[in-house]
């Protein structure tokens, strides 16, 4: 349900914006799982494995899994703005 | 050159992985962007949600493209077998597997990636130079233009060359020096292996902090090259001619350089040992041990490694001073141990000294810093009199003693005790603490700086002393005992001072100092409703002239005003002088101070171009004052 559009309100439909909201967590939470599971992955390949393409594999791995955590705290802070807008007093 | 080896389907699990991680990220970000579709179209208010959706389409491109990457390289790595090996694990070199990569994926192919082939080029060509005359492999060094030399081709042909190879090359030219032609192509040579090892080892991470495992890139240098140089006497001979041409080296291998050319057999040793063989040309001189002094002094955290690392042994930086012979070598073992005792503690590696629990002595393992502080100390007296005096070593010690004062304190007495007898020099017998002082004495910024942190009040007890001796009533004998019972540390630099032929010096030193202890005792007192010095000090009598002044003003301890304040931050060097200089001129206080003292202050003239500086900051105060009170001081200036 959509607010009616009246001259100087900018209109909110809280259930658009809690969807929205919504989907964010569920990708703050899909990214942070998927980065949880950084130590078993990089370990099972990591094993037994040296020389050059080991430090070339170590940088992209790290660099992967820094920014997935990064978008994790991005989307959860996204989904937050969104549900402390919906709940915003109308004036 | 290391040799990789991985489990390629470990890998390619690893790849699965990641492309599923793309694509539940992919299905993720496709319901907040239809959701946020919607919202834009319902919700145009909601704002301000951020960059999610955007960094997380980009982590579903960069994932896929680095499981592609891995992929390639478990390829790789199957391509580039050599067969099984135990347990599964399939090895390959890193040629090998580089060749492969760069085969199967030209696109991986980055810098990090072909280091190996780079390396391997080098090598090819280093095992050619093993057999070259030196002046052919000179000329080819000339050749690849060594001094933008790639630093894995750089290491390639040190890894080519070999400890032994390298050693021969450098020996035939110092065989062929003789010949006319000779000097120029052996220095050519060892010049053109210097930058070599310079850009090789550029592949060395720097030490961040002592302890620091030693960390070398892809293709870089064989760190145990230098090492093994070390170990032969034409090794050390190669490290001696290379060594001044390289300009810096990271920690790691200037600790290995150290260890081969400061603490490993002497060049009087190889030169002695190689008899009948006449001494090579370019060991005349102790420019190789100097440069590897000055390579491992630029790094206060490899310095500090190495003593660390030869705990249980003889003391790496002791050796070195002991050994250093020229002004250049003790120089540069003086930066070494101001790596050890100054710097580590300005960085925080180190604690300052501090005395051990008393009964589990042997428990309390030495640290760096406590092992070289004795070793200095103890020391001082059988090997500084053939060592030459320099600056830069005196300077050193009196740096020391203001970063570790509680050790020189605490440990006086029992160098005393052990040395007292000791047949010394000719000034009369000195303690270790004496003889160190005397080192630092050469000095004359260096025995400033000591004379400033030794002297002082809580640790002198003359504050106590003006404190409960009214003005007038102080003798001689009573400042004399409190020096000597209270303060054998300043009786200690006196010594040192006296030997050192700086007795004039260090006298102006101790009545400044103490100067400036009766002018903070004497304002402090003065503040304050009676006491001896208020008493004097209201009613003018007997008191030194600059106490006066600053009790009449009755201010001199307050630091709320901005004039006092300001003149008393710019001047205290001026203020001590006028306390000294009053209190030479005090009845009591001349018989206290030597003779040279007052003759010295009696000719204020020599101080005045240290005073020069602030001295219209200190003119302006002066007219301040009360006309009576400037009176009474301007005679001390002019």
């Amino acid at each position: 349900m959509s607010i009616p559009l009246t001259p100087g309100v900018v209109p909110i439909d809280p259930l658009a914006t809690e969807a929205l909201a919504a989907s964010l967590d569920l990708l703050a939470q899909r990214l942070a799982s998927l980065a949880a599971t950084e130590d078993d992955a990089a370990r099972s390949a990591g094993e037994d494995w040296r020389g050059f393409t080991r430090q070339w594999f170590d940088r992209e791995h790290l660099q992967l899994f820094g920014q997935l955590r990064y978008a994790a705290a991005a989307a959860a802070e996204g989904a937050v703005a969104a549900r402390r807008q919906a709940v915003r007093p109308i004036p | 050159m290391t040799t990789s080896s991985a489990r390629p389907e470990a890998l390619r699990r690893y790849a699965a992985r990641v492309r599923a991680i793309a694509r539940d990220v992919d299905d993720a970000v496709a319901t907040v962007s239809r959701n946020a579709a919607i919202c834009a179209d319902r919700s145009p208010g909601v704002t301000g949600l951020g960059a999610a959706p955007l960094l997380a389409s980009r982590l579903v491109v960069q994932a896929n493209v680095l499981a592609g990457a891995v992929s390639r390289v478990a390829g790789a790595f199957e391509a580039a077998d050599h067969g099984p090996a135990p347990g599964g694990i399939r090895r390959g070199d890193d040629v090998a597997l580089a060749r492969r990569l760069s085969a199967i994926s030209p696109g991986l192919m980055t810098g990090i990636l072909r280091a190996p082939l780079d390396h391997e080029r080098g090598r090819r060509l280093g095992r050619h130079l093993r057999s070259a005359m030196p002046a052919d492999a000179a000329r080819t060094l000339d050749r690849l233009g060594v001094d933008q030399l790639d630093p894995e081709v750089a290491s390639g042909i040190l890894s080519g060359l070999g400890s032994a190879g390298l050693a021969r090359l450098v020996d035939r030219a110092e065989g062929e020096a003789r010949t006319r032609l000779g000097p120029s192509i052996r220095d050519d040579l060892v010049r053109r292996l210097g930058h070599v090892l310079r850009a090789a080892a550029t592949t060395v991470a720097p030490l961040g902090r002592p302890g620091d495992p030693a960390v070398v890139s892809a293709g870089g240098l064989d760190l145990r090259l230098v090492v093994r140089l070390g170990r032969t006497r034409p090794g050390r001979q190669a490290l001696r001619a290379i060594a001044p041409h390289v300009t810096t080296l990271p920690g790691p291998v200037a600790v290995s350089l150290a260890e081969a050319l400061l603490l490993g057999p002497t060049r009087l040793d190889d030169f002695l040992s190689s008899a009948p063989v006449p001494p090579p040309a370019t060991g005349d001189d102790a420019s190789g041990e100097v440069a590897a002094l000055r390579l491992l002094a630029a790094h206060p955290a490899a310095a500090y490694d190495l003593e660390a690392r030869h705990r249980s042994g003889v003391s790496p930086t002791l050796t070195i001073l002991d050994r250093a012979q020229t002004a250049s070598e003790v120089d540069g073992a003086a930066a070494v141990i101001d790596a050890i005792l100054n710097t580590s503690v300005d960085r925080g590696w180190a604690r300052t000294w501090h005395r051990p629990f008393t009964g589990e002595v042997a428990a309390v393992e030495a640290t760096p810093v406590d092992r070289v502080l004795s070793g200095l100390v103890a020391a001082s007296i059988r090997s500084d009199r053939r060592r030459p005096a320099t600056s830069a070593l005196s300077r050193t010690l009196g740096r020391t003693v203001s970063h570790h004062l509680d050790f020189f304190t605490e440990n006086l007495d029992q160098h005393r005790d052990t040395n007292q007898s000791a047949d010394i020099g000719v000034v009369g017998p000195l303690t270790s603490t004496g003889r160190f002082f005397q080192v630092v004495s050469r000095d004359l910024r260096a025995l400033d700086a000591v004379a400033a942190t030794v002297i002082r009040p809580d640790r002198t007890g003359i504050a106590t002393l003006l404190a409960d001796h009214p003005p007038g009533r102080l003798t001689a004998s009573d400042v004399h005992e409190v020096l000597t019972r209270e303060t054998p540390l300043v009786t200690e630099l006196r010594s040192g001072a006296d030997a050192a032929g700086r007795s004039d010096r260090f006298a102006v030193l101790l009545s400044i100092h103490l100067g400036q202890m009766a002018l903070s005792k004497a304002a402090g007192v003065a503040g304050k409703a009676g006491g001896p010095w208020g008493k004097a000090a209201a009613t003018g009598a007997k008191l030194p002239l600059p106490v006066a002044a600053r009790a009449a003003e009755n201010q001199w301890g307050h630091t709320d005003d901005d004039r006092e304040d300001a003149v008393r931050h710019a001047s205290p060097y001026r203020a001590a002088v006028v306390a000294a200089a009053a209190m030479a001129a005090d009845p009591d206080w001349r018989r206290a101070l030597r003779p040279t003292a007052t003759t010295s202050l009696d000719d204020l003239a020599t101080l005045k171009p240290a005073l020069r500086a602030d001295q219209d900051r200190f003119d302006a105060w002066l007219h301040a004052q009360d006309p009576v009170v400037a009176e009474a001081l301007t005679p001390l200036f002019r």
